[in-house]
C-alpha cells in the first residue's frame, strides 16, 4: 500500500474493524440478499487496500468507504432489475422455476421494498447514492464529504432527490398494476 | 436572518441539519413552519418506502469478517496476473464468452473443448442463459460445417502452459499443497479419489475472415464481426484445480469434472458425485475487442432476436461472469443459497439421464458439484457441510 489512510497492516485492520460494521449493515439494508450484501462489503475493503485514497482518516475515510460501497449496492439493483426485467421478457416462466426457488424478496411479500428498490435502481446514480447515505443515517456532513459537495448542499439535493424517487416510484407501482 | 427558508433548507432543518441563524429564524417565523409542514408532508411518501434503508439488522461479526477479508487477499494473491490486469488498460473481461461456448456447446466434435472452456473463467459469479438450439440444428451433427468450427478453433490455439499428468491428494490438506489455494471438502463422506489438475495457459488468436466465413457458410451473414477483433489475442490462465470423487466415477482423465449437460454416460456412474474448485482463472483481451457486442452477435447466432440479446448483454457485467448456456427446453436452473452464498442449480429432468451441477462462487474461488443422478439435495448438503 502507498500513502493513505493506513500505512501498515496493524492500522488496516483498525480501519476495517471500525467502518466494517457500518458498511456491512448499509448494504444488507440496501440489498435483498445478505451473502451478496457481506460479498459488497468485503469487496469495498478489498478496494480500499489496494486502492486506497489519497486522503486523510476521519470524515473523508468514512466517506469514500461509503460512496464506494453505495455505487456497489446500487449496482447490483441495477443488475438484478436488467436479470429480472430480462428474465421475464424471455419469458423464464417456461422453465417452470416452483415459487420456492425464487429469490426471497419475492417471496416474503415486501413488494413494497422491491419497488422501493427498483426505483432506486432507475434513479440518476448521484440521487440514488444520496438517498441510501441519508436514509442508512449518515449526517449531512459525512454525506457532503462521500459526495464531495457542499454540507448546505445536501438539503436541496435531498429533496430533489426524493422528489425524483417518489414520482418513479408512482410510475413502477402503475407499471406493475 | 430575516430571509424566509428554501425548500432545501427546510428539508434539512426536518433532519435538525439546519445552522443556527436559520433555526431560530424557522422558529419566530409562522409562515416558514406552515412551509416546513408542507415539505414534511411530501416527502412522506419516500420516507416511509425508503425506510427499509434504516430497518434493524443483525450486528455484524468484524472479526470474522476480517477472517474472510483476509482470506480473500489471499486467494487474489496467487492469481499472480489478476493483480497486474487491474492495473494495466488490458481488459480483464471474459474471452468471447458466449461466442465460443455456443458453438463449442451446440458441436459434439468440439465437446472436448467445451470442457476445457468451462473450466477457465475468472468468475466471480455465475449467471444462466436459456438457449433454444433448435434454431442450431445444422450444427449439431458431426457436419463438414461442424469440423471446421473445431479446426478453426485448434488451430487458433497455442498451448502456453501444459497441464501435464494431474497428481493424487489423500485429503485436504495434501491437495491444498499441491494446488496452492485452499481447498476445502465436506465433512463426513469418504471420497473416492482427489485429484489435482495443475495450471494451464493457452492463447486464442482470432482469424476475423474465416470465423466470418463461417459465419455466412452457416446461413448468418447477417451477423457480421467487428474488424477490431481481427487478430486479437485472448490469452487465458487456469489455476490449478481439484476435484473429489464420491461414489463410483469415472477414472481421470475422463471429463471428470466437466459440466457436460448432454451426455448420457450416467448410467454407468448413477452415484458418481464430483466436487471441483478452482480459484477464479483470468482470462484477458486486448482493450480494441468489445466483449459485450461479441457476446451479442454470438447470442444472435443461437436464435435469440437482436433486441433480447441486446437486453441480456447489458444486464451482465462481463468482466466477471461465467455465463452458462443452457438448452431452453431440456434443462432448468434456479438460485438456492449454498456454503453461504447464492448459487445456481443446473437440473437436466429426470428422464433416461438426469444430471445437475451446482455452482457457486466463495471468496474468489469457484465451485461445482456434479452427478449424474437426480439427487440435488444431497449436492446442497455436501456444500453447506465445508468446514
Amino acid at each position: 500500500m502507498s500513502a493513505g489512510p493506513a500505512e501498515t497492516p496493524a492500522e488496516f485492520e483498525r480501519l476495517f474493524l471500525e467502518h466494517w460494521p457500518g458498511i456491512q449493515r448499509m448494504l444488507a439494508r440496501m440489498l435483498s440478499d445478505p451473502a451478496e450484501a457481506e460479498d459488497l462489503a468485503l469487496e469495498t475493503f478489498v478496494r480500499l487496500y489496494q486502492r486506497p485514497p489519497q486522503t486523510g482518516e476521519g470524515l473523508q475515510l468514512k466517506g469514500w468507504l461509503y460512496r464506494v460501497a453505495t455505487n456497489l449496492g446500487l449496482h447490483a439493483i441495477r443488475s438484478a432489475q436488467r436479470r429480472r426485467r430480462y428474465e421475464l421478457e424471455a419469458g423464464r416462466d417456461a422453465l417452470a422455476d416452483p415459487p420456492e426457488t425464487r429469490p426471497a424478496e419475492l417471496l416474503d411479500g415486501r413488494e413494497a421494498d422491491r419497488l422501493a428498490r427498483a426505483a432506486l435502481g432507475r434513479m440518476p446514480p448521484r440521487a440514488a447514492q444520496l438517498l441510501g447515505l441519508r436514509y442508512s443515517g449518515l449526517s449531512y456532513k459525512e454525506i457532503a464529504a462521500a459526495l464531495g459537495v457542499a454540507p448546505t448542499s445536501v438539503g436541496p439535493l435531498l429533496l430533489r432527490a426524493e422528489r425524483t424517487f417518489a414520482r418513479i416510484y408512482r410510475s413502477l407501482e402503475r407499471e406493475e398494476a | 436572518m430575516n430571509r424566509h427558508l428554501n425548500a432545501g433548507q427546510l428539508r434539512a432543518a426536518l433532519d435538525g441539519e439546519l445552522a443556527e441563524p436559520e433555526r431560530q429564524h424557522l422558529q419566530a417565523c409562522p409562515q416558514c413552519r406552515t412551509r416546513l409542514e408542507r415539505v414534511r408532508a411530501e416527502i412522506r411518501p419516500a420516507a416511509e418506502r425508503l425506510s427499509f434503508l434504516s430497518a434493524p439488522v443483525p450486528a455484524a461479526d468484524a472479526p470474522r469478517a476480517l477472517d474472510r477479508f483476509t482470506r480473500r487477499l489471499e486467494n487474489q494473491k496467487e492469481i499472480p496476473m489478476f493483480k497486474k490486469l487491474f492495473a494495466s488498460p488490458v481488459l480483464r473481461v471474459g474471452l468471447a464468452v458466449v461466442v465460443v461456448l455456443a458453438l463449442v456447446l451446440a458441436i459434439p466434435a468440439t465437446r472436448a473443448f467445451a470442457d476445457e472452456v468451462l473450466n477457465l473463467f475468472r468468475v466471480q459469479q455465475v449467471t444462466v442463459i436459456p438457449i433454444d438450439y433448435t434454431g442450431m440444428q445444422q450444427l449439431t451433427g458431426n457436419g463438414p460445417l461442424g469440423s471446421q468450427i473445431s479446426d478453426l478453433i485448434s488451430a487458433s490455439t497455442t498451448v502456453d502452459q501444459k497441464p501435464g499428468t494431474p497428481a493424487t491428494a489423500t485429503d485436504a490438506a495434501q491437495a491444498s499443497q499441491l494446488a496452492g489455494f485452499s481447498v476445502r471438502l465436506p465433512s463426513g463422506v469418504t471420497p473416492s479419489r482427489i485429484s489435482v489438475e495443475n495450471a494451464a495457459a493457452f492463447t486464442f488468436t482470432i482469424d476475423r475472415t474465416k470465423a466470418q466465413a463461417l459465419l455466412d457458410e452457416a446461413g448468418r451473414s447477417d451477423l457480421v464481426l467487428p474488424a477490431t477483433v481481427d487478430g486479437a489475442q485472448v490469452s487465458v490462465s487456469i489455476p490449478a484445480s481439484v476435484s473429489a470423487a464420491y461414489g463410483t466415477c469415472p477414472e481421470p482423465g475422463a471429463q471428470d469434472n466437466s459440466l457436460d449437460l448432454g451426455s448420457t454416460s450416467g448410467r454407468k456412474y448413477p452415484d458418481c458425485i464430483l466436487m471441483a474448485e478452482i480459484p477464479s482463472p483470468t482470462v484477458t483481451a486486448p482493450a480494441g475487442v468489445d466483449i459485450a457486442q461479441l457476446a451479442q452477435l454470438g447470442l444472435q447466432f443461437t436464435g435469440m432476436t437482436a433486441d433480447q440479446a441486446a437486453a441480456f448483454t447489458q444486464s451482465v457485467d462481463w468482466a466477471s461472469t461465467l455465463v452458462i448456456p443452457i438448452p431452453k427446453n431440456a434443462a432448468t436452473y434456479q438460485q438456492v443459497t449454498v456454503d453461504g452464498v447464492t448459487g445456481t442449480l443446473i437440473q437436466r429432468p429426470a428422464d433416461d439421464a438426469p444430471q445437475y451441477v451446482l455452482l457457486w462462487v466463495k471468496d474468489g474461488i469457484v465451485y461445482a458439484i456434479s452427478s449424474l443422478g437426480t439427487d440435488s439435495a444431497a449436492a446442497i448438503q455436501m456444500a453447506n457441510s465445508l468446514p
